[in-house]
């Protein structure tokens, strides 16, 4: 029983760190006023080339080098994330294209460019290639000791049985949120978002703070594709991989709705979706016997979750938590 | 010009400036050097990808026979042309779904859930009603994957009109939920079985020119040339760009804006769900699981016929047009990546990605023009010459 319930939540917190990245992210872009539907395409890319990268190195060397494997590994993910990212940017904020259609677009890209890379990766015929190094090393929970009894356990596997990657998460969403509350660079970004034209006569750069936020934004985001191949797929790339991190894209879309844009509650609602999504696999905790087909059902819970947030925050009105006023809006500053 | 030195700000030199409606030529133009230089980019990218044992010949011609059919092989041009067809028109059919919703400026980016529920709801029919009378069955299941569509879409559009709730992340949602749906019904039908089979025969939709799916051709088109006019020449539709263009002007003239919003939605959602219900009665027999990305129900349509309807500016013609360029793409890579391994797994969504790339970046010319520094110096001291004269 406890042992159920421990894998759930290690399950749990494993899936909820590939969309706390992407959701970072994605929050970050949304404060610009950028709502960047390619987020998932974009994790796809950071995917593909964190892992690939990472990948062509370990292969290529004798001995490995821990540093410089997860260094590769993450490097590469977050720059040609942001460069899609930039690219994004370049078509919104630049050349004034729509934003759904410009990220849809960016969506169908990024899977297909990692699918691409990757099979370049791959040997011919072969259809799962493991950076197994490199797995080993997001994979090592932390060297922490709590002596041997029932609680030490627990508390040990639940808070110190993970890779290094969830506590550079957190890290990111807190440095997120004070840098979006606390600093005046934060301020200017969230002027941004909620109405680019004051910001624009006040003398902020409102294009130097969209591309930004942007292409930053996108890195974040590529980051939770590679973490989802190093660790949370063990470490495995295949073609069908990229279909996954897609699908768990759009959850990462979803919970920035969920947290109301505060990159704090990612951290919690980020690990309750994770909880949802494995739900299906761990209901026998609550006495409950489901068939397959049910449990389809159960994944849609995250969803409804969201579209609930998204309509009482709506009737309520709640100035705090609203979306950024001027999202998805392109910013012209002849046009009044 | 003495004035010029009194400017402490010095003039840019390039800015952008907004242009009126643009003419026809300039569209055209416009997008055809958008295509010209998504071609350079994607012989490039074929020519790198290649390593030089791919030519370019070679390759645009097999795309070409991946989406026509081998020149002079009438066997191999009319099963190539009448796949294109098909999905063509599915696509145009999504995408004039979606017109009146964008011309509101209402984002239904929810067409796949739209779908999904239509093609359902069908399915249910087919599958649990088979023994009804075939004219009665058929009636049936247009009418219910009509209204499902159309629930599907009132939803958002009711929390829209009267709480003002974030519509493009709403519908966003709905799709997920809607899949998950089809996923349960999916699993239970199919029981122990690996896969769903097809319904039975006598449950299919009527075949026409001796394809299944000939009724949805024609049925797809006759509705994009009635959205044509409907948008164009009848009051609702005057009713849907006044709102779209600005909801105050509309409240002002004394349209009911939250009416024309939720009566939009319904007709955008319902297309989509007959969309989808004529996908499953007359062409794929069957439902699929949501992680198979080969033939389901919506083939993805749902989202590229969001970037379909925006390109085309919700001109029925132009939709077409974009409908045919895509299915090229599509089906043209494809078969692209069947004769050469290099470009087996995602060089398709890649060239797919170029090329709107740069339609999208390419309308931005069709809307503003760049104004450069001297030449707009030149202009006024034109202007200034002229006044000197006149007086």
């Amino acid at each position: 029983m406890l042992s159920t319930i421990l894998s759930w939540i290690t399950r749990a917190i494993l899936f909820g760190v590939v969309i706390m990245f992407g959701a970072m992210g994605e929050t970050l872009t949304e404060k610009s006023g950028n709502m960047n539907l390619g987020t998932p395409g974009i994790m796809c890319i950071g995917g593909a080339f964190g892992f690939g990268c990472t990948y062509l190195y370990e292969m290529n060397t004798d001995n490995p080098n821990a540093f410089l494997s997860i260094a590769i590994a993450l490097v590469c993910a977050f720059v040609i994330s942001a460069l899609a990212g930039t690219l994004f940017c370049l078509l919104t904020t630049t050349l004034r294209a729509n934003q759904n259609v410009t990220g849809l677009a960016m969506t169908i890209f990024g899977s297909g460019l990692a699918k691409f890379f990757g099979m370049f990766i791959i040997p011919s015929g072969v259809v799962t290639v493991k950076a197994v190094f490199a797995n080993k090393l997001f994979t090592k929970s932390m060297p922490v000791e709590l002596g041997s009894g029932k609680v030490a356990t627990v508390i040990e596997e639940v808070f110190f049985g993970h890779g290094f990657m969830l506590y550079v998460a957190i890290v990111i969403a807190i440095a997120m949120s004070v840098f979006l509350k606390r600093t005046r660079a934060g301020l200017n970004l969230r002027a941004v978002g909620e109405n680019p034209a004051t910001a624009d006569a006040a003398g902020i750069s409102v294009t130097k703070y969209k591309y930004l936020a942007t292409s930053v934004g996108a890195g974040i985001a590529g980051l939770g594709g590679a973490y989802y191949i190093l660790d949370y797929n063990y470490g495995g790339w295949s073609t069908g991989a990229a279909g996954g991190i897609q699908a768990l894209g759009w959850l990462a879309v979803a919970l920035v709705i969920f947290a109301i844009w505060r990159p704090l509650n990612l951290i919690w609602g980020s690990f309750l979706f994770g909880l949802c999504y494995w739900l299906y696999n761990y209901i026998g905790v609550f006495g409950v016997r489901m068939t397959s087909a049910q449990s389809a059902l159960l994944e849609a819970i995250p969803y409804l979750v969201t579209i609930l947030v998204l309509i009482i925050s709506s009737i309520h009105k709640k100035r705090e938590n609203q979306p950024p006023a001027a999202l998805g809006l392109a910013y012209f500053r002849e046009e009044r | 010009m003495t004035d010029s030195g009194k400017h402490a700000v010095k003039e840019p030199f390039v800015r952008i400036a907004k242009r009126g409606l643009p003419s026809p030529a300039l569209s055209i133009g416009v997008r055809a050097a958008s295509l010209a230089v998504a071609l350079l980019i994607c012989s490039i990218y074929i020519l790198i990808v290649g390593r030089g044992e791919v030519s370019l010949g070679n390759a645009f011609s097999q795309m070409w026979n991946g989406t026509f059919g081998i020149p002079g092989n009438a066997r191999s041009m009319r099963i190539m042309m009448w796949d294109t067809a098909i999905y063509a028109a599915k696509l145009l059919c999504v995408s004039v779904a979606l017109a009146p919703a964008f011309k509101m400026k209402f984002w239904n980016i929810g067409a796949e859930g739209q779908i999904v529920m239509g093609g359902l709801a069908t399915a249910i029919i087919m599958h649990d009603f088979g023994d009804l009378p075939k004219p009665l069955m058929l009636v049936l299941m247009l009418v219910v994957c009509v209204i499902c569509g159309a629930i599907w879409g009132v939803i958002p559009a009711v929390f829209k009109a009267y709480w003002g709730t974030n519509e493009t992340l709403f519908t966003l949602m709905m799709n997920y939920v809607a899949m998950k749906i089809m996923d349960y019904f999916y699993n239970m039908w199919k029981g122990k079985l690996s896969a769903l089979p097809t319904f039975p025969k006598e449950t299919w939709f009527p075949s026409l020119f001796d394809h299944s799916y000939g009724w949805n051709i024609v049925i797809f088109i006759v509705l994009a040339i009635l959205m044509y006019f409907y948008l164009k020449k009848t009051k609702q539709g005057y009713e849907i760009a006044v709102v779209g263009d600005s909801a105050n002007t509309a409240r002002y003239a004394g349209i009911n804006v939250r009416k024309v919003i939720i009566r939009t939605m319904a007709i955008s959602g319902a297309i989509c769900g007959l969309c989808g219900g004529l996908t499953v009665a007359a062409q794929n027999h069957s439902i699929a699981y949501s992680a198979e990305a080969v033939h389901t129900v919506t083939s993805g349509y749902g989202f590229t016929a969001i970037i379909v309807a925006w390109l085309a500016n919700f001109n029925t013609l132009g939709m077409i047009l974009i409908a045919l360029l895509i299915q090229f793409l599509e089906k043209g890579t494809g078969q692209l990546g069947n004769s050469f391994p290099a470009f087996a797994v995602g060089a398709g969504n890649v060239m797919i990605g170029i090329v709107l790339f740069c339609i999208i970046g390419g309308a931005f010319f069709m809307n503003y023009r760049l104004v450069f520094r001297a030449k707009t110096r030149s202009k006024e001291k034109e202007k200034t010459e002229v006044r000197d004269s006149d007086a």
